[in-house]
């Protein structure tokens, strides 16, 4: 089977209140090393995210300075009243732990997103996965990778098709029947891991 | 008043990548480097293309990528397939690559970004070696200016461009945004101005207003 978000996913997850205050909720993303936050109602249900390009929206207005003036003191409660929940992003695009790692990587790039916190089926954040993480796949070891393919092929009856794995691109030697040798492709395509599928397969005639 | 900020001012160190570096490599460097956008670079060391995070994300979602091709198909889609398919960084790069020298000022990057739709610019020196990255987020932190300091560079650039004329000008500036309205009949255009008000630090837009007083509240995008 392949990894699912589960595989990859920084768990546990720190999350804050939608009555956070800003100051609080960039300490929190600073002193994690975080890039957002997943934020939860008193149950504990993910209503939103608060990511870092959120509160710099708030950071194009001056944060508040050692000022005596009435716009300094003014600015001062502007950024003293905003919660998480005022600057957050929801609906919050999210996935499950058993969610295929080639749908997160679809969803992030179909909403320009580098990360997405996994929720669990109350709708509790149980972690986040970023775009670093997905790509971890592709680090597998060339052994790993080549004993899933064989494996795979067994399972298809593909067993005249020998994998050889060089740096994540996987060369297939051996004689099938053309619509095997397609097969193949698919199938060797879709093991974690593979970067690209190269047939050297001879038709069988 | 000091100098504009400068792309040296706010850029990152670059990480490279040789063009006929293969996927993984190219994932192992983001990864270690900490970094979401690599340059690419020729045999002889020259800045060539660029490859990001995004890009390499594309052949996980190579699925959707190839299997739903767009009839007829846009231009940035087919570079989408192409990047999906791709196993080294030349296959995979965006060229020609867009980039800044470190002696612009920064809110042309800034510009450039907004213009180009990119999240990042590669900083090359006069000979096309890379020398830095220039992240959006980075440049955000220019933002936080005063509205008083944008004011003055504001009345500054008008005293240099419009010498005399410029005292015919009103000039306010709320929450980054800078609207110019004439006092009275000029006899020149004020939309000639705007280009270089919105380079002015700070700036989030600039509108001129159409004539006196009368017409302040009907703006010109």
């Amino acid at each position: 089977m392949n990894a699912t978000v589960r595989n990859v996913m920084t768990s546990p997850v720190t999350t804050i209140l939608p009555d956070t205050g800003l100051k609080e909720a960039a300490a929190r993303l600073r002193s994690g090393g975080f890039s957002a936050l997943p934020v939860v109602d008193a149950h504990g249900r993910l209503v939103g995210v608060l990511s870092e390009a959120d509160l710099l929206v708030k950071a194009e207005r001056p944060a508040p300075r050692a000022t005596d003036s009435y716009a300094g003191r003014e600015r001062d409660a502007q950024w003293a009243g905003t919660l998480a929940c005022h600057l957050m992003s929801r609906p919050a695009v999210t996935v499950g732990v058993d969610t295929p790692l080639a749908e997160a990587a679809h969803l992030m790039l179909r909403h320009g997103l580098k990360r997405l916190p996994v929720v669990d089926v109350a709708a509790r954040p149980v972690g986040i996965v970023s775009r670093g993480d997905l790509l971890q796949v592709f680090l597998r070891s060339g052994d790993e990778v080549r004993r899933d393919v064989q494996a795979r092929f067994e399972a298809e009856g593909l067993s005249g098709v020998v994998a050889s794995v060089e740096d994540g691109v996987v060369t297939l030697r051996g004689t099938v029947e053309e619509a095997g040798a397609r097969r193949a492709v698919q199938v060797a395509e879709a093991v974690d891991g593979v970067v690209a599928v190269r047939s050297l397969l001879r038709g069988r005639t | 008043m000091s100098g504009p900020t400068l792309v040296r001012d706010v850029m990152r160190p670059p990480v490279q990548a040789p063009e006929g570096a293969w996927f993984r490599e190219l994932v192992r460097l983001l990864r270690d480097r900490d970094a979401e956008f690599l340059t690419v670079i020729d045999a002889k060391g020259r800045a060539v293309g660029a490859v990001t995070e995004e890009d390499l994300l594309l052949k996980l979602a190579r699925h959707w990528v190839e299997d739903r091709p767009a009839r007829p198909e846009s231009a940035s889609r087919r570079a989408q397939r192409r990047k999906a398919a791709a196993v080294t960084a030349r296959e995979l790069m965006s060229e020609p690559l867009v980039s800044v020298t470190p002696a612009q000022p920064a809110a042309e990057a800034v510009r450039l970004m907004r213009l180009r739709r990119l999240r990042h610019l590669a900083v090359v020196d006069a000979s096309g070696w890379p020398v830095g990255v220039v992240h959006r987020g980075d440049l955000l932190t220019m933002l936080l200016r005063d509205d008083e300091e944008i004011q003055q560079d504001v009345d500054d650039l008008l005293a240099r461009e419009l010498r005399g004329r410029a005292a015919s000008v009103s000039v306010e500036v709320r929450d980054g945004i800078v609207r110019l309205r004439p006092l009275h009949d000029l006899d020149f255009p004020l939309d000639q101005v705007l280009p270089d008000v919105r380079d002015v630090e700070g700036v989030l837009a600039a509108r001129a207003l159409d004539g006196p007083v009368a017409d302040r509240w009907r703006w010109h995008p």
